[in-house]
């Protein structure tokens, strides 16, 4: 087991080797220049060009690239041109709401899609199960930013009940910071409860008609035990795997959520820095991203191994 | 100013009569900076409160000398001052400086400096700051520079008191000083000095003499200003950006919010007091609201189409007044701003409401006539090479101008190639001569026409040829005011010859407040000094 995920965190170095080429190119080879954007509308072709220079911009693209892989090699990924702070500073300062968003809205969808998906199982075709397909249906269509909106204009402009945009700090303020994330966490995580829904539904319908169920029925079990002891645990594993993939599907969800509702986390860096070409933030940030994809992943693969006997029995 | 007499010591009151003939500023009839959808009358004002402003992004610098940018002279405005700042009907009026002397040859400037006038750090302003602060300004902005070049030494004789010895005589002295964009703000000589040309001021170290002192930023969450207690008021009553200075807000938060939507939708909620950068589309939304109110305010900057006369094709001035002549502005400005309300149909370079609207040469404007385009284009070097049009549509207004007038000048036979790209892309474009012939933007009316953008020989379009570079010249350095004018009037009909860009007319910008603020400054950028909620 412990080798595995040994070998499993040795793959994050090709993968972020990867990424740091393809982004440094590809960001490099679009146009725009940090330079004119920092120096303003108004600043003069003269201006722009001493910023070039004092910015390092006006150096060969290869020197710019060494000169950023050695010191990311040493964990420094460089200083933010916009922000003047490190990037590492830049992104630490946003794991916060970023990494509470992402887990309000897990556990949202995990609080309303597992219970929805197993009372639709159990009512199969009856108007229960139908109301919630559809909405699970409906759910999974919704772009995130429109249900935002619409969430805004209803929770904040008429009712006044929760703050339209922002944030706080869970430690200044951790009731504050519940407030500044319910409405992006509800916005982020309806589609992933949707989804897990749907597919707790048909994995628990088919596991409903395993045999084990039917023996279970006719020993005696009461409905409520055949289905927490026997059923459930039995349609955890394609769950895993959903909830899993929303981990990643919400961390990239978080740049659009974050924007709507003006959350500063790592989804709005990454946008801003794209729109002023802070290039440094942007490397640092796919990077930090990339990490944190792969890292999820490991520990869903863990948690497999936890939950199904069959994967441990097999990995060892 | 009349320099025909002595030596002459100016007081704060005659300078302000004088510096408005001088600097020409825009003497606008409208005290208030901006106009009331719903205008009540406003109470008397009273101390307190957290005021949350809705800016449209992080600033790229928080170092006022840096950037250009509006919303850095927005937000550093309240920490640091220049030397001169602009009263209620815009002419030029002293700030940290007290008086200013002028010789009888207009070449030797004595600027006396308040006395007991602290930084936030607490040690007291004196003429080495001003020095310090200056000399840097003029290595990094484009302004500084021009006037630099001007300037034959700088010396401070005792501690309040700063001589500017010219190599000319410089007109636009005060309105370059006092200019809001990349503005020459005094900071104390350790850390300009320290930051040098080559290296921002950072956010801790900046220090001022403003009526807010910094706080604390945490980036694109707030920035966090609080009244400056020792601040040293001028004057008896508030005068525009000068004037007595009411400071009201306990504390300033500057948020940035770069989504609209989201700026609109947190001063519906209550989550913020201010927002600027609305879209003119959103006032009929929003004009009738009971829990906002919608600021339109004065004609204080136009819509520009800039046209490179580095490029092979465009450098033909034929074929620029072709397009001149094509193009329908009207059609373009309502495109752009929607309701008739936000622009005005106007070719003089100089705004209606000051001294130096003229509408000399204007009949060259909004002639909608492609037969003469067409003639003129014939008598052109117009070969058919494509014309690449630079828009973005993260400025709404500007691409759907652009639209309109590409479609004009692709109704007279030019072989347009609208390039829709974003701001990033297009600023870093635009500076390189080879890759453009026209883009969008839009130019801020300055107090003097001398500090307009296209009068930068610099500024991407780079109009530059002896006639217009000795106009240019002769503007800054003629002192009598008739004659600034005459000379400002050939610059116009220059423009209108030579057509280094396409002007569309004047607009309107539209803020949104909570009802209960008051009196916010909109002109030349947003600034709270003198605003108050009512309670």
């Amino acid at each position: 087991m412990s080798t595995q995920i040994l070998r499993r965190l040795l793959t994050l170095v090709p993968v972020l080797a990867v990424v740091g080429v393809v982004v440094f190119v590809l960001i490099h080879v679009a146009p725009g220049d940090p330079a004119a954007v920092m120096a303003g509308s108004d600043a003069n072709t003269e201006r722009i060009e001493q910023l070039r220079h004092q910015m390092g911009l006006d150096r060969p693209l290869l020197e710019q690239f060494w000169t950023w892989v050695t010191r990311a090699l040493q964990g420094d990924l460089g200083d933010s041109y916009f922000l003047v702070q490190p990037v590492t500073l830049s992104l630490a300062q946003r794991m916060e709401p970023t990494g509470l968003l992402t887990l309000y809205a897990l556990i949202l969808s995990i609080v309303i899609g597992l219970p929805a998906g197993i009372i639709a199982a159990l009512r199969r075709n009856s108007w229960v199960d139908r109301v919630m397909m559809v909405t699970a249906l409906g759910g999974v269509c919704i772009p995130s930013f429109w249900f935002g909106i619409l969430m805004i204009l209803v929770f904040a402009v008429w009712l006044r009940w929760l703050p339209a945009a922002g944030y706080v700090s869970f430690m200044e303020d951790p009731l504050g910071n519940f407030r500044y994330l319910l409405m992006p966490a509800f916005s982020l995580g309806l589609q992933s409860a949707a989804l897990l829904a749907r597919v707790v539904r048909s994995s628990m319908l088919e596991v409903l008609r395993e045999d084990y169920v039917r023996t279970a029925r006719a020993k005696g079990l009461r409905e409520r035990l055949v289905v927490v002891r026997h059923a459930l645990p039995n349609t955890l594993i394609p769950a895993l795997t959903i909830i899993g993939n929303s981990m990643g599907t919400l961390l990239g969800g978080a740049v659009v959520t974050e924007v709507v509702f003006n959350t500063p986390g790592v989804g709005r860096l990454v946008v801003q820095s794209v729109l002023r070409r802070d290039f440094p933030v942007i490397q640092g940030a796919i990077l930090a991203i990339a990490a944190v994809y792969v890292l999820v992943n490991l520990v869903v693969d863990i948690a497999y191994v936890i939950a199904d006997p069959r994967i441990r029995q097999s990995s060892r | 100013m009349s320099l025909d007499k002595e030596n002459k010591r100016v007081s704060r009151r005659t300078f302000i009569r004088t510096a408005a003939i001088a600097s020409g500023g825009l003497a606008l009839a409208a005290s208030a900076p901006a106009t009331r959808a719903a205008a009540p009358a406003a109470p008397a004002p009273s101390r307190g409160g957290t005021l949350r402003a809705a800016i449209i992004g992080e600033p790229p610098s928080m170092d006022p000398h840096w950037t250009t940018a509006n919303v850095t002279a927005s937000v550093t405005s309240h920490m640091t001052e220049p030397l001169f700042t602009i009263d209620a009907k815009l002419n030029n009026i002293p700030l940290l400086a007290e008086s200013m002397e002028i010789s009888r040859d207009g070449l030797t400037r004595t600027v006396k400096l308040r006395k007991g006038i602290q930084f936030h750090n607490g040690k007291e302003m004196t003429a080495e700051d001003v020095i310090a602060s200056l000399t840097r300004w003029a290595k990094i902005a484009g302004k500084g520079k021009v006037m630099f070049e001007r300037v034959e030494s700088l010396t401070a004789p005792d501690k309040y008191t700063v001589i500017f010895k010219m190599k000319v005589p410089y007109a636009v002295f005060e309105s370059t000083l006092g200019f809001r964009s990349q503005s020459a703000m005094i900071m104390p000589k350790e850390v300009v000095e320290k930051a040098t040309e080559k290296r921002q001021v950072p956010t801790a170290e900046l220090i001022g003499t403003g009526p807010y002192k910094f706080v604390e930023h945490l980036k694109d969450r707030y920035i966090r200003l609080v009244r400056n207690d020792k601040y040293v008021t001028v004057g008896d009553k508030p005068d525009g950006a000068g004037g007595k200075v009411g400071a009201w807000f306990d504390e300033i938060r500057f948020m940035p919010v770069p989504d609209q939507s989201v700026r609109v939708a947190g001063v519906q909620s209550g989550d913020y007091d201010y927002a600027e950068g609305i879209n003119p589309d959103q006032f009929v939304l929003l004009k009738d609201s009971k829990t906002v109110t919608a600021l339109v305010g004065f004609p204080s900057r136009c819509p520009t189409h800039y046209i490179n006369q580095r490029s092979a094709v465009t450098k033909d001035v034929k074929l620029r007044q072709a397009m001149m002549a094509c193009i329908d502005p009207e059609a373009a400005l309502k495109a752009g701003w929607g309701s008739p309300e936000f622009y005005r149909v106007s070719g003089a370079l100089m705004p209606k409401e000051g001294p130096w609207y003229s509408e000399v040469a204007t009949q060259a404007y909004n002639q909608k006539n492609p037969d003469k385009a067409k003639a003129l284009l014939k008598e052109s070097n117009y070969k058919g090479e494509p014309i690449r049009y630079m828009a973005t549509k993260e400025y709404p207004n500007m691409y759907q101008e652009a639209v309109v007038l590409n479609q004009n000048l692709q109704a007279i036979g030019l072989n347009m190639k609208l390039e829709v790209l974003d701001w990033a892309t297009l600023v870093s474009r635009r500076a390189k001569p080879e890759e453009w012939e026209l883009f969008t933007t839009w130019n801020g009316y300055p107090t003097d026409p001398a500090l307009i953008d296209w009068m930068d020989p610099l500024y991407p379009g780079w109009w530059v040829n002896p006639r217009i570079d000795a106009l240019r010249g002769k503007l800054v350095e003629t002192i009598e005011p008739k004659a600034r004018f005459a000379v400002f009037e050939d610059i116009q009909r220059l423009f209108y010859e030579e057509v280094p860009l396409l002007k569309l007319g004047d607009v309107r910008d539209l803020w949104l407040t909570s009802p209960k603020l008051k009196e916010i400054g909109t002109y030349p950028c947003p600034w709270f000094w003198q605003a108050y909620f009512t309670r």
